[in-house]
C-alpha cells in the first residue's frame, strides 16, 4: 500500500491495496472477500491477475460492511446486497449535497429577512 | 461499577429464552445500527444493545450477568465476593478494584468458558485496536491542512492485558485537500498493541463545518454572488472572497441570476495535484426601499423596454398544447 508523508493514506480511488491487506484491515476472510466480489459488491481493478488488488476507496465499505456482519449476524450474500444498496444511498447523498450546494442559501435567507423587516 | 440492565436495553424479561433475545436483538439493531441508522441517537442506542447482546448470547456469560443480581440501572454495585474466582474474570491480572471498571469490559474480558476467544494467552502478541472517527474540519482547514487533537473515549488495553475504556487524545495530521466524505487512514495512531502487537490504525472520515459564504461540492465551492439590478445590467468589476484572499472578478453586462462564473482553481486543492473550481453564483439584490426618484427612474427604463422575460411560457405552453 503506498503510503505518504507520515503514514496517511488516503482511502480514495488512486490508491490501491491489496486483497491480504484489504483482509486485514476489514477482518473479512480472503474467501469472503472473494464471495463480495462474486456477488458483485466488489471488483478487482485486475481481475484477470492471481493476487486481486482494489482501489482504497472500497477500504472504508467493506470495513463497514464486516462490521455489518458481526453486528447484524449477515451472511455474505445479505451483506452483499447491504453493500450494494449503501453504495446507493453515498452516491445519491453525494449528489444530493451537491445540488444542495450550488442553491442560494445565505443570500436568500438574508432577504428573507429584510422583506420581514 | 455500574450495573447495567442488559434485560431491560433489550425489552425483555429475565427468563427470555436464547431464540428470542436473538430475534429481539437483532430487529434493534437493524434499527439502530449506526452504519444503517440516520437516527442521531442510533449509535448510542447500537451500543447499549451491543453490549447487552454480546454478554446475553453466550449462556455462560449470561449465568455469570445474571449471578450479579438485579439492581437498579446505573447503581453502584460490586458482584458477590466468590463471583471473580467462579467466572474467571481478569485471570492472573491480581485482585483488582471493580470501582473504576466498565461492565461491558469486564464481560469483554470473559473468555466466553471454553471456547477461548477473546482472551488471549499470556504471551500472544495483541494488536492494538482501530479507531474510526468522524473529524470535522472547517474549509479553512481543508484548504491549508490542519492538526487536530482528537479527545476520544476509547477500550484500550492497560499494562496488565484489561479491557478498559480511557480517554485519549490522538494527533491526527489532516493533509490540505481533504474533503467533506474523505476517508484517511493513519497507520499505527490507534490503540497501542501489547506484548509486541502493532498498532491499531486510526481511520478518519472528514466532514466539513458549514462556512458562512462557501458551500463545498467535492472539491468545487459555490459561492452566491448577489447583484445590483444596474451591475448585472451593465457589467461590473467586483471583489470576491476566495480561501486565498479576495480577488477581482469581471461580470459581464447582461448577467442573469443563476448564473455561475467559473474561478479555475480557487477551490480546493486535491490531495494529487490541481484544484478544485470556485464558482460564483449570481444573484439579483433588490434594495428593500427605493426613493422616488428611484422608482421613477426604473418606470422610465421599464416604459423604454420591450423585454419580455417570460416570452417562454407562451411559446412552450403553445408546444405542449
Amino acid at each position: 500500500m503506498q503510503a505518504e508523508s507520515h503514514d496517511v493514506l488516503w482511502l480514495d480511488q488512486w490508491q490501491s491495496v491489496s486483497i491480504s491487506e484489504l483482509a486485514v484491515c476489514s477482518g473479512l476472510s480472503e474467501a469472503e472477500l472473494h464471495e463480495l466480489v462474486d456477488y458483485g459488491a466488489l471488483a478487482p481493478t485486475n481481475p484477470q491477475e492471481l493476487q486481486w488488488t482494489f482501489t482504497a476507496d472500497c477500504v472504508f465499505r467493506i470495513r463497514k460492511a464486516s462490521r455489518l456482519r458481526d453486528d447484524l449476524e449477515l451472511d455474505t450474500h445479505a451483506l452483499a446486497l447491504a453493500i450494494l444498496l449503501l453504495d446507493r444511498i453515498d452516491a445519491l447523498e453525494a449528489q444530493l449535497s451537491e445540488v444542495r450546494a450550488q442553491l442560494p442559501h445565505r443570500f436568500s435567507q438574508r432577504s428573507t429577512r429584510q422583506n420581514k423587516a | 461499577m455500574k450495573y447495567k440492565d442488559y434485560y431491560s436495553v433489550l425489552g425483555l424479561d429475565s427468563d427470555a429464552t436464547q431464540a428470542a433475545i436473538k430475534s429481539t436483538y437483532r430487529k434493534l439493531a437493524q434499527k439502530y445500527h449506526p452504519d444503517v441508522s440516520k437516527d442521531p441517537q442510533g449509535e448510542a442506542k447500537f451500543k447499549e444493545l451491543a453490549e447487552a447482546y454480546q454478554t446475553l448470547k453466550d449462556p455462560e456469560k449470561r449465568a455469570a450477568y445474571d449471578q450479579l443480581g438485579r439492581h437498579q440501572a446505573g447503581q453502584d454495585f460490586r458482584p458477590p465476593p466468590d463471583w471473580e474466582t467462579h467466572f474467571g474474570g481478569h485471570a492472573g491480572a491480581g485482585p483488582h478494584s471493580f470501582d473504576d471498571i466498565d461492565l461491558a469490559d469486564l464481560f469483554a474480558g470473559l473468555s466466553g468458558g471454553r471456547h477461548g476467544g477473546g482472551r488471549a494467552r499470556a504471551d500472544m502478541p495483541i494488536p492494538g485496536r482501530d479507531y474510526d472517527v468522524t473529524a470535522e474540519i472547517t474549509l479553512e482547514d481543508a484548504y491549508r491542512g490542519t492538526q487536530l487533537a482528537l479527545n476520544l473515549s476509547v477500550p484500550d488495553y492497560d499494562d496488565h492485558g484489561r479491557l478498559r475504556r480511557v480517554e485519549r487524545t490522538v494527533k491526527a495530521r489532516i493533509p490540505k485537500g481533504a474533503t467533506a466524505g474523505q476517508r484517511l487512514r493513519l497507520r499505527g495512531q490507534g490503540g497501542k498493541g501489547l506484548k509486541g502487537g502493532p498498532n491499531g490504525d486510526l481511520y478518519l472520515n472528514i466532514a466539513l463545518h458549514p462556512h458562512p459564504l462557501f458551500r463545498a461540492a467535492g472539491h468545487d465551492l459555490y459561492l452566491d454572488l448577489p447583484l445590483a439590478p444596474w451591475e448585472a445590467a451593465l457589467g461590473t468589476s467586483v471583489e470576491v472572497p476566495t480561501l486565498a484572499g479576495p480577488v477581482q472578478l469581471k461580470v459581464p453586462p447582461a448577467s442573469s441570476a443563476g448564473q455561475k462564473m467559473r474561478l479555475a482553481n480557487r477551490g480546493l486543492p486535491k490531495p494529487h495535484d490541481g484544484a478544485g473550481d470556485l464558482f460564483a453564483i449570481v444573484q439579483i439584490a433588490m434594495p428593500s426601499t427605493l426613493t422616488e426618484r428611484q422608482q421613477a427612474l426604473f418606470k422610465e427604463l421599464a416604459e423604454a423596454s420591450e423585454f419580455d422575460p417570460r416570452g417562454h411560457f407562451r411559446t412552450e405552453a403553445h408546444h405542449a398544447g
